[in-house]
């Protein structure tokens, strides 16, 4: 009877650490990228996208010009640089809507389903200065 | 006739100090229960309980079960990283990659692109602009 209520405890403990792990809340990484098809450095911090990048688009050197992090929750935004900014809505396990605005004008509103470490593009604005703005989501 | 044990020796022995007379049985065990009385002994219950309350057995058999049920929990429910490759599969399947369900571009373009790029595991929305 010992061995069962203390079964009982350890497993309830376990359970409970298990579903909190599963459920914790997620960040959502958000870097302001210029991709430019002239030659140059690309910044280290972009290096665990970089395979990506190189490979679907056709850009010779990136940017990095902004990065955030938000609370992957109903209402979190992010001000990214450039009068970028990121709202999430209708957030639902790994799902939310993304909506991307420059200067208070909305570019794109798009519907995601992320998974941890998969990344997501969004891109192809162009930049004042030349190239392009790319958005990279990363959910973590 | 003289038997290997009944040697003078022995014989000389046995009379220069007589053995004494064996003691009944029962007055043996009476003493002997009498002298195991005065000396305190250990019983079984103490004996098993070793390193105190938090590392009985019942604590380690109910953590051993609860690891075996989470490490089955664990295996069961956690997705795959990278799709499942073997000599009999001939269609790659799919990985977990991240997913758009719904795009909708507010600025002028003119094309959008959906990407999905397996073998670096990332998405792209390409959205084209509308000018030169």
């Amino acid at each position: 009877m010992r061995t069962l209520r203390a079964a009982a405890a350890v497993l309830c403990c376990a359970l409970a650490w298990t579903t909190l792990a599963q459920t914790a809340p997620e960040s959502l990484s958000a870097r302001l990228v210029t991709a430019s098809k002239d030659a140059g450095s690309t910044d280290a911090r972009l290096n665990d996208v970089l395979p990506l990048l190189q490979s679907t688009l056709s850009f010779k050197s990136f940017r990095l010009d902004g990065e955030s992090t938000l609370a992957f929750r109903e209402g979190s935004s992010a001000t990214l640089g450039k009068g970028y900014r990121l709202e999430l809505s209708q957030v639902q396990d790994r799902n939310a809507m993304v909506r991307v605005t420059q200067n208070d004008r909305d570019l794109v509103k798009t519907r995601l389903s992320l998974r941890e470490d998969k990344p997501v593009i969004v891109g192809g604005f162009d930049d004042p200065a030349g190239g392009k703005t790319i958005i990279i989501l990363k959910l973590r | 006739m003289i038997t290997p044990r009944d040697t003078p020796l022995r014989q000389a022995l046995r009379q220069a100090a007589a053995l004494p007379e064996p003691r009944p049985a029962d007055t043996f065990w009476q003493d002997f229960k009498a002298r195991t009385a005065l000396t305190g002994q250990e019983t079984p219950g103490r004996l098993v309980v070793v390193g105190g309350s938090l590392l009985s057995r019942h604590w380690v058999l109910a953590a051993a079960a609860a690891l075996v049920v989470v490490g089955l929990a664990f295996a069961l429910l956690r997705p795959t990283a990278a799709p499942l490759q073997t000599a009999q599969m001939q269609t790659p399947q799919a990985p977990a990659l991240s997913s758009v369900q719904e795009v909708e571009v507010l600025s002028e373009y003119s094309s959008v692109m959906i990407v999905e790029d397996i073998e670096n595991g990332g998405t792209v929305i390409w959205v084209a602009s509308a000018g030169p």
